[in-house]
């Protein structure tokens, strides 16, 4: 018998792209995510259907939803989302805290919203409309931000938190993301932990970044940072998230730094369950 | 929440995206250093997807790629569909002087077979396409091919009667 995932019953997983098909086929423990825009549910890649068949757990994640951009959300791009979880047997999908376009005009990226009474009220209206529609569960992502808008009314950490307390959503915790705001922004990441309503974690991204001139930039193209294995295992110090997953999107390493970095984010949360199992948080 | 705060909403975040391509002039209360840095990260990223999807396109303008594709970020927002491939299909239609490897002929002809092209903006092909395209080895021709739910074939064919 082997041991118990340190990641809970997700375990470890890997957004699947097709650059890294392989790794994933070879690799049976790991669970994948699926960029659903990418993706059509009548004709998946022949290496996800695969997965499908080996019944590997596979989350589609929206990136163009704009939940937190002035419009509702499109009927099309919501039905899209839908088909893709009932295609892969999603047992949840996920999306973000962002806008991507304004007056029809795109920002190809997930950018941040302003922290405000109003930009809650209206992006709880856009996700009760996504949750509508949506076969199963939704999870929602916080994203890293390089700039801020100005005047917060409160917290990122009280933002999210009411979100998910008005939506009923389930919490996609980015620690990259979050180590991001931390560190470009001036707060401590460790402290947002615990704001947060880990209860309501569905699962857990950790991808790579770089520091560019002082600031962390939350690249999915570079090998994940300590500081951001820290925060794994600080976060599993507190919790046992049902799954951890890490986000690669360009310059793609050879197998062996994927699986080093696939294994960093393992020992982290280990290390993480020992210290909650004793008691040590 | 009524439509009028939702239009003001949409009419910030629109100001967002502008200064984000060209961050010189920023918006009332945001952070100047902040905002080039997001703009510079944006048209990083955008580079790298052209890159991936139009790799002969990248290597044929070799060092001058990155500074030509963020003179043409800065004025052209990213497609709603396609990503890479498609704003990189507007990238090379933009580009007056491009004299195109056979490289890059393959790469234009491969992308027009997917998508139409109309003031910058590639929108999905459907019905089906052929295109043939002259190759810089004259003995050579390119033909693309698409057939709705089959797919697409292409092809470099030696002309009947060339020699090799």
């Amino acid at each position: 018998m082997t041991d118990p995932s340190p990641a809970g019953d997700l375990g470890i997983g890997i957004g699947w792209r097709p650059e890294l098909a392989q790794l994933i086929a070879a690799d049976e423990r790991l669970f994948v995510e699926l960029i659903a825009e990418n993706v059509n549910p009548r004709r998946l890649p022949v290496a996800v259907k695969q997965l499908l068949a080996q019944r590997r757990p596979i989350i589609p994640h929206g990136i163009r939803l704009s939940l937190g951009g002035a419009e509702r959300p499109h009927r099309s791009r919501l039905d899209h989302l839908a088909a893709v979880a009932e295609t892969v047997h999603a047992p949840f999908v996920s999306e973000h805290i962002a806008f991507s376009r304004a007056h029809g005009v795109e920002a190809g990226h997930v950018l941040p919203v302003p922290r405000t009474a109003e930009a809650l009220e209206i992006i709880s209206e856009n996700v009760a409309a996504a949750q509508e529609r949506l076969p199963v569960a939704l999870a929602l992502e916080h994203v890293a931000a390089l700039v801020e808008w100005p005047d917060p009314e409160m917290s990122e950490t009280r933002f999210i938190s009411e979100l998910l307390a008005r939506t009923g959503a389930l919490l996609l915790l980015d620690l990259s993301n979050l180590y991001a705001n931390a560190h470009n922004h001036g707060f401590d990441p460790v402290a947002s932990l615990s704001e947060l309503p880990l209860d309501r974690i569905a699962y857990v991204h950790v991808g790579g970044g770089a520091m560019i001139n002082g600031r962390y930039h939350d690249t999915h193209a570079d090998p994940v940072l300590p500081g951001v294995l820290g925060l794994v295992e600080e976060l599993y110090s507190l919790t046992s998230p049902s799954g951890i997953l890490l986000e690669r999107d360009a310059n793609y390493p050879r197998n062996a730094d994927t699986h080093r970095d696939l294994d960093a984010i393992e020992a982290a949360a280990r290390s993480g369950n020992r210290r909650r199992g004793n008691g040590a948080t | 929440m009524a439509p009028r705060d939702r239009e003001r909403y949409e009419a910030h975040q629109a100001e967002l995206l502008d200064a984000l391509r060209n961050p010189a002039t920023p918006p009332d209360g945001f952070d100047a250093t902040d905002l080039a840095a997001a703009s510079d990260s944006l048209i990083r990223k955008r580079a790298r997807q052209v890159a991936a999807g139009w790799p002969a396109l990248a290597h044929a303008l070799g060092d001058d790629y990155l500074r030509t594709f963020e003179q043409f970020a800065r004025s052209t927002p990213p497609p709603a569909l396609g990503e890479g491939l498609a704003d990189g299909f507007a990238f090379a239609s933009a580009l007056p002087d491009l004299e195109p490897t056979d490289e890059v002929r393959a790469e234009l002809l491969l992308a027009r077979a997917i998508f139409k092209l109309r003031r910058c903006t590639a929108t999905p092909r459907r019905g089906p396409y052929i295109a043939i395209a002259r190759l810089r080895d004259p003995n050579r021709i390119l033909v693309v091919t698409r057939v709705p739910t089959i797919g697409r074939y292409h092809a470099a064919i030696r002309l009947p009667g060339s020699r090799s």
